[in-house]
C-alpha cells in the first residue's frame, strides 16, 4: 500500500502518470522505486534533540513532552498538536484504536514511558467535532506483561484510562492465522490483527549482536509469537519480511525512536552506554533505522555492519529508503530554550542565509531564520541602529541546516527595547550577514 | 556379660549415627541457581523481581532475544539470572547478575574474550574474581564486569556508575566466584 505520505507529496495527475507509466498497480509499487521516479518524493525525518531531556539516569518529562509535541508537528507540518496526529493518522476516527509497540525487553533500557506517555498525550489531543479521542482507545502493548512491568509500565486492562497490557495477558494473545516470514511460520498479536486500527512504533536505540542494530524495523520481534526462528542470517530478510506483513504495513502510521540513551555494544542487553538526548521521528521506518544506525556509528558502535536488514528492507521490500538523498531531515534543537532550527533539504542553499524577519514590522514577536552549510559556533546578535549591542540570542555551535529564533523585543536585561530599528547580525567563523528590523510600539 | 555386648553394641550404633560424617555445604552439588547471590548477602542489596533460569537456547532467546546467539555458539547449556536492587548515593539502582555455563572452561574463556560481549576497551580486574576478569564503565551511566572460572561466564550490570557502584560488582563476583571455586 502507498503511504498518505506520497499521497500528500504528489498530486493526483501525477500519480496517474506513474501508474500509467509504469503499467503496475500503485498499490503494489515499491516505495523506494516512487522516491527514483518523484525526485521531491522525500521521506520526511525528524530528529529532536534537547539537552535538557535527560540529566545522568534521570528523564526529565516535560522536556520530552516539549520534544515529542515539536516533533510531531514539524512531522505533520501542524501547528496544534492535536492537528499533528490527526494529519499523522489519517481519517482516524474517536471509534478507532491506537496500538502503540513499546520495547521492553531489556529493562535497563526500554522504551521510557515518559517517551511513551508524551505520545500519549498528544493522542488525546486529537479533537473530533469538541470531543477529544478517548483514552480507552489507546493501547500501549509489548510481548508480556512481565516486561512492560519491569520496564516502569503499569498494566491496565480496566475499562478507563489507557490500555497496557502484554500480547500474553488474559483474552488476547496471538492471531490463529499464520503468516510465511521467509520460510518461517508465524502469528501476531491479536492487538495487531484484530484490536487496532492504527499502529504507532516506538523503538529503543541499541546495538545487537546477531543483527547489527534494533530499532523499529526490529521491534516487532516482540508482535509475532516466534521471534526466536528469525535470527537467522543477522535476521535478513526476515525482520523486513515481517515488516511487510499486511496488518502491521496498513496499520502502522509513525515510527519513533526513544534515542535519549543508547547501547552500543554489547547489545541488546544491559544498561545505557551513553546519552544522545534525541527523539527521532519519521513515517518512512527505513528512514528513521537508517537515521538511528548512524547515530549508533557516531557513537562507536562496531555492530553495523550485520543490520543488512535495513538496507534490505528499502531494495527488497520497498518499505522506505536508507538513502539520505531521499530523505527531508529536520533537525530541531534544543526545543525548550525556544531555538527551533527546521532543515528542509529542498532547496537548501549552499552557503550561510540570513532571511529577512517575519513580520518586519512588528510589535512583540519577530521570527529570524538563518541557514547554515556547516555546523560551527554561530553568534545572532541584536544591535541598535547605533551600534550598541542590545542582545544575545545565540552564542554557541549548532548543527547545519535552517533554524528558528524568535526575539522578543528584549534586550539581554529582559527590558523592553524602545521602538526604532535594529540590526540582527549573523556571524561565523566563516561570514557575517545582517539585516535590518523595525520594531513598532 | 550379653547386656554389657548389648549396651557396648548400642554406644557404637549410637555413636556411628551421630558422629557419621553429614554432608557439608561444599559436598552439595551445586546448581547454576545456587551460584546467583542470595538475598542481601551483599548487605543492601535485595531481590528486584523473580529471577530466570534457561536450560536450553529457545528458553535462553525468550528472555535475551537475539543476544543468545553468543553463547549459542560456545556451547551454551544453562544460564540463571537475577536483578537486586540497592542503594547507592540515596537512589535505588539495579544491579542485574547473570551465569552462564557453557560446559567447559575453554568455551568459557572463548565467551569472555569474544568481540560480540562488546566490552573492547575494558578495563582488566587484575587479581579479581574468576581466571580472568575485566570491567568497563559508561561514563556516569553504567559499568558492566565479566569473569570466568570453570564452565562459568558471568556477567554483572548496574545501570550507575560510580567508585562504589563499581565496588558493589566486584563484591557480587567475588561472592559468585567463591561459590565456583
Amino acid at each position: 500500500m502507498i503511504s498518505d505520505y506520497f499521497l500528500n507529496k504528489i498530486d493526483r495527475r501525477t500519480f496517474l502518470q506513474i501508474i500509467s507509466f509504469t503499467g503496475i498497480s500503485g498499490l503494489i509499487y515499491p516505495r523506494s522505486v516512487l522516491s527514483s521516479l518523484i525526485p521531491n518524493a522525500l521521506s520526511r525525518v525528524v530528529v529532536i534533540e534537547d539537552n535538557m531531556a535527560t540529566s545522568g539516569n534521570e528523564i526529565n518529562s516535560d522536556t520530552v513532552q516539549i520534544m515529542m509535541d515539536s516533533g510531531i508537528k514539524s512531522m505533520a507540518q501542524e501547528e496544534q498538536i492535536g492537528n499533528a496526529w490527526r494529519t499523522l493518522l489519517p481519517n482516524i476516527s474517536p471509534d478507532n484504536t491506537v496500538a502503540i509497540k513499546v520495547n521492553c525487553i531489556n529493562s535497563s533500557l526500554s522504551t521510557h514511558p515518559e517517551v511513551t506517555q508524551a505520545v500519549v498525550q498528544g493522542l488525546k489531543q486529537m479533537s473530533f467535532d469538541g470531543t477529544f479521542f478517548p483514552d480507552i482507545n489507546i493501547i500501549i502493548y509489548d510481548r508480556t506483561n512481565g516486561e512492560l512491568t519491569r520496564a516502569g509500565y503499569t498494566l491496565n486492562t480496566s475499562d478507563s484510562g489507557v490500555r497496557c497490557f502484554g500480547t500474553n495477558a488474559s483474552g488476547i494473545g496471538y492471531d490463529t492465522t499464520t503468516f510465511d516470514v521467509y520460510g518461517s511460520s508465524q502469528r501476531l498479536s491479536k492487538i495487531i490483527s484484530q484490536i487496532s486500527n492504527y499502529l504507532i512504533n516506538i523503538s529503543v536505540l541499541k546495538n545487537h549482536g546477531t543483527s547489527g542494530v534494533t530499532l523499529c524495523l526490529k521491534n516487532h520481534y516482540g508482535t509475532c509469537n516466534s521471534p526466536g526462528s528469525l535470527h537467522g542470517n543477522y535476521g535478513d530478510p526476515y525482520i523486513p519480511a515481517l515488516n511487510a506483513l499486511e496488518p502491521i504495513q496498513s496499520k502502522q502510521m509513525v515510527n519513533i525512536c526513544d534515542a535519549l540513551y543508547g547501547i552500543k555494544s554489547g547489545g541488546p542487553s544491559g544498561s545505557p552506554q551513553f546519552i544522545a538526548n534525541k527523539i527521532i521521528i519519521s513515517k518512512d521506518i527505513v528512514a528513521l533505522d537508517s537515521l538511528g544506525r548512524q547515530i549508533l556509528v557516531d557513537n562507536g558502535c562496531t555492530t553495523i555492519a550485520r543490520a543488512t536488514h535495513i538496507d534490505t528492507a528499502c531494495t527488497e521490500y520497498g518499505l522506505g529508503t536508507n538513502d539520505p538523498e531521499q530523505m527531508d531531515i529536520v533537525n530541531i534543537i534544543n526545543p525548550t530554550s525556544g531555538i527551533k532550527p527546521i532543515d528542509h533539504k529542498v532547496n537548501n542553499p549552499k552557503e550561510y542565509v540570513l532571511r529577512q524577519n517575519y513580520p518586519n514590522p512588528f510589535n512583540n514577536h519577530t521570527q529570524i531564520r538563518f541557514y547554515l552549510g556547516t555546523a560551527g559556533t554561530v553568534e545572532l546578535m541584536i544591535y541598535s541602529d547605533t551600534g550598541r549591542r542590545i542582545r544575545t540570542l545565540i552564542s554557541r555551535p549548532l548543527n547545519s541546516g535552517w533554524h528558528q529564533v524568535t526575539w522578543d523585543g528584549r534586550n539581554d536585561w529582559n527590558k523592553q527595547v524602545s521602538s526604532g530599528l535594529y540590526i540582527c547580525q549573523l556571524r561565523t567563523v566563516k561570514q557575517k550577514r545582517a539585516i535590518i528590523m523595525h520594531l513598532i510600539k | 556379660m550379653k547386656t554389657i555386648l548389648k549396651f557396648t553394641l548400642s554406644l557404637m550404633i549410637i555413636f556411628n549415627i551421630f558422629c557419621s560424617k553429614e554432608p557439608t555445604k561444599s559436598d552439595e552439588i551445586l546448581t547454576i541457581e545456587d551460584l546467583l547471590v542470595k538475598n542481601n548477602d551483599i548487605s543492601g542489596w535485595v531481590y528486584n523481581g523473580t529471577g530466570w533460569l534457561a536450560n536450553n537456547i529457545s528458553e535462553l532467546t525468550v528472555y535475551i532475544n537475539g543476544a543468545a546467539e553468543i553463547y549459542q555458539r560456545h556451547g551454551f547449556l544453562e544460564a540463571a539470572h537475577q536483578s537486586y536492587q540497592g542503594k547507592i548515593d540515596n537512589a535505588d539502582r539495579q544491579l542485574k547478575l547473570t551465569i552462564f555455563n557453557l560446559g567447559n572452561e575453554n568455551n568459557a574463556q572463548a565467551t569472555f574474550e569474544d568481540p560480540d560481549i562488546g566490552l573492547s576497551g575494558a578495563l582488566a580486574w587484575q587479581n579479581g574474581a574468576g581466571i580472568e576478569a575485566k570491567y568497563i564503565r559508561y561514563g556516569g551511566l553504567s559499568q558492566v564486569l565479566v569473569f570466568y572460572r570453570a564452565a562459568y561466564f558471568v556477567n554483572l550490570d548496574i545501570n550507575y556508575d560510580t567508585e562504589e557502584s563499581l565496588n558493589i560488582l566486584k563484591q557480587f563476583a567475588l561472592n559468585v566466584d567463591g561459590k565456583i571455586k
